[in-house]
């Protein structure tokens, strides 16, 4: 039974309007974000390069030149951004906490406030900061050093005095300092890191890595439409008595519909994300790598899949609970809430809905914290099934008593 | 397995309103008629039998089954609510199949008696008519071969001829008939010409409380020699009706030819009339409600 109920679904999903709404918005998407040609990142770094781009350091001098360059140029503008709720509110100090942090930076680097803003205004001072390009460089290559007889644990405490004057969620909190600053790479981290890509991703892994970046980012909304269009059908066609009264279990009809709906959501995705390795899969063969035909397909599974899981299992369980849309909204709020919070665009998965690595390559550093992404995937793996069961549960009680949770609160409220 | 419907000191309450109270009822295998007005538990009495509602009170037993087993009793029964409907975008021969699915029927079984129920209800042709281009009398055929296509050995059908055209009503009523030679088929309507034309068996539900329970002919032996009929002009009428129960009105010019239903003749120049099950019905509800006659 489960199987018929499972191709049925997916014919029916096939023709919904919702579906092709899903399907067009996440290429649009995808397109948008992917359109440009990664191939010049995947050349191998030659000695007497300009740049080699930026690595993570999580090097106390390198971290504490950093922070304290970010700190003084927020404290010049007296504008600090913080995310305490995983959202942007900036900080204005008044001017007596103001002089605390500027004695903070006094105590830390052994400079007076004035000795600091001549320094800086002599380095902006050197670079053309009427384009992006110049503005972005001014600000990525300034730094500050700490004074030597500073070491790091004292730095990090003056720190946490200044996060307790700007207050949560800014760039000085022990949990974003430890996720490291960028530096620029030297030539042989560069051949490093170039290696790491041959060898370990083999090209195709890290443009499958930054695919599910992106897609993951639009893969925290678009399910949720496809899920509550499913649940409120029977509501819509007024089919709900007649299905409840048939012998199969509500494990048999939530599931095939869950499952139905995970398939045909995680169809689009592999195939664009197959669409989009392929040039590159023949780009590896031309330059002598070998490139990892799979990629996509492992990408896909352990990073899109479980999220696309639980997006579709919560806005299974919220809309047969409450037999409306407030869904949307809830599921929008959370998916925005977890990219908002994320302190870095590259790693710090924890337990965010979105995992983010919106860079290419990096190979190293994601290999390093590749067993935090699985251990945040599983979880929302498991939440999944745990939601689909309670989703299962609610089913059979509204099928034996006919009446959803918000029916019975509204009743009771009026 | 006893083809039985057993409901003892059944009650069902929803917060303070009891919709149900303390029914006892026994049915056996044919067509069994559940009649009374609107709101009077019929939907409810429904409900708890196809294991959509939970009792309060009371025992029930579908073909031995308790109620409480509710996927054994899924196995068992077709329903077809009061308000049938299914996925629009569906053609009928997608959405019997579905349903069928939902029985637990295998591709082979399917194969088999979609075609086949689409014809017993007459869909045959209209096989890939979808649902959101059928008529009420269409989607209701639909309705009752998805109630069947399993084989039930009960039939619960909530309401299925409101709303239907006489010629829809009848096809629909020889339909059930049909269908209930080897099974119970529990028709609950408000409808007396639908019980008239297809119940032995009946009970007249009101209010929650079983009024009647037993055959037709019973049902007319409590109004036989109370329904009498009279001819009295047209402007005499609001009087009469004020102070008789009237079941029937045929005006012609200024007079009128009235049926009414009385203890003693209600006044000169009445004479006996027939009486029907509609009159049965009316007296018992009257009778009920504690109302003049």
């Amino acid at each position: 039974m489960f199987g018929a109920l499972f191709v049925k679904e997916c014919k029916q999903i096939l023709k919904s309007m919702v579906y092709y709404i899903y399907v067009a918005v996440f290429m649009i998407f995808l397109s948008s974000q992917l359109s440009g040609d990664l191939t010049d990142r995947m050349e191998k770094p030659l000695p007497d390069q300009e740049g080699y781009g930026t690595i993570v350091s999580h090097e106390p001098s390198a971290v504490m030149e950093k922070i304290l360059a970010e700190l003084v140029m927020e404290t010049e503008h007296n504008s600090y951004a913080t995310y305490p709720m995983g959202f942007y509110k900036g900080v204005t100090l008044n001017q007596r906490e103001l002089d605390e942090v500027i004695g903070i930076i006094e105590t830390c680097t052994g400079k007076s406030w004035e000795e600091l803003m001549k320094e800086m205004a002599a380095h902006f001072s050197q670079y053309d900061r009427t384009t992006v390009e110049g503005a972005m460089a001014a600000q990525s290559e300034y730094s500050i050093f700490a004074k030597e007889s500073l070491n790091y644990d004292a730095f990090c405490e003056n720190m946490e005095k200044v996060c307790s004057i700007i207050g949560a969620g800014s760039s000085y909190s022990r949990k974003s300092i430890e996720g490291g600053v960028s530096v620029p790479m030297t030539y042989e981290q560069a051949v490093e890191e170039y290696e790491a890509l041959c060898e370990k991703d083999r090209i195709t892994g890290a443009v499958s890595r930054l695919f599910c970046d992106y897609a993951g980012i639009i893969l925290s909304v678009l399910p949720i439409f496809l899920g509550v269009t499913r649940c409120l059908r029977d509501k819509r066609a007024q089919a709900s008595q007649v299905v409840f009264a048939h012998k199969a279990s509500a494990f048999q009809i939530i599931g095939s519909r869950y499952l139905a709906n995970v398939f045909m959501a995680a169809l689009p995705v592999v195939v664009t994300s197959f669409v989009i390795q392929t040039p590159y899969q023949y780009h590896s063969n031309t330059v002598g790598i070998s490139p990892d035909l799979l990629a996509f397909l492992k990408y896909d599974l352990i990073w899109l899949l479980p999220e696309i899981m639980i997006v579709l299992a919560v806005s299974f369980f919220i809309t047969e609970l409450t037999e409306n849309v407030i869904s949307i909204f809830i599921q929008v709020f959370w998916a925005m809430a977890s990219l908002m919070g994320a302190s870095a665009l590259t790693g710090d998965f924890s337990l965010k809905l979105v995992a983010r690595w919106n860079a290419f390559g990096r190979t190293s550093e994601f290999w390093q914290q590749r067993q935090q992404l699985f251990l945040n995937r599983g979880f929302y793996f498991g939440l999944s099934l745990a939601f689909l069961a309670l989703t299962a549960l609610f089913y059979e009680k509204k099928r034996r008593e006919g009446e959803t949770l918000y029916g019975k609160l509204f009743k009771r409220r009026k | 397995m006893e083809t039985r419907i057993e409901i003892k000191d059944l009650s069902k309450n929803f917060g303070k309103k009891q919709a149900l109270k303390r029914i006892d009822l026994q049915i056996d295998q044919g067509m069994f008629g559940l009649l009374g007005p609107n709101g009077a538990g019929k939907t409810t009495l429904m409900k708890v039998l196809t294991t959509l509602t939970k009792k309060s009170s009371g025992e029930v037993t579908l073909c031995n089954i308790p109620v409480e087993q509710s996927s054994q009793i899924r196995r068992i029964i077709g329903y077809l609510p009061q308000e049938f409907s299914m996925y629009g975008n569906m053609r009928a021969y997608e959405a019997l199949d579905y349903l069928a699915v939902l029985s637990g029927m295998s591709k082979q079984e399917r194969a088999e008696k979609v075609p086949e129920m689409l014809e017993k209800v007459n869909l045959g042709d209209q096989h890939k008519t979808k649902v959101k281009a059928m008529s009420g009398g269409m989607k209701r055929r639909l309705g009752i071969a998805q109630a069947i296509i399993h084989d039930p050995k009960i039939i619960v059908v909530d309401e299925p001829t409101a709303g239907l055209d006489p010629e829809e009503r009848v096809r629909f009523r020889n339909l059930l008939c049909e269908i209930a030679k080897d099974r119970i088929v529990l028709l609950s309507t408000h409808i007396v010409g639908d019980i008239e034309a297809t119940c032995e068996n009946i009970a007249v539900l009101n209010q929650g409380e079983i009024l009647f329970r037993g055959k037709v002919s019973q049902l007319l032996e409590a109004v036989k020699g109370k329904v009498y009929t009279a001819e009295v002009s047209a402007m005499e009428l609001p009087a009469i009706q004020e102070k008789f129960l009237v079941t029937g009105i045929l005006t012609s010019g200024s007079s009128a030819t009235i049926k009414i239903i009385s203890e003693k003749p209600p006044m000169k120049g009445a004479g006996p009339a027939g009486a029907d099950v509609e009159d049965a019905y009316m007296y018992l509800m009257h009778q009920a409600q504690g109302h003049r006659g």
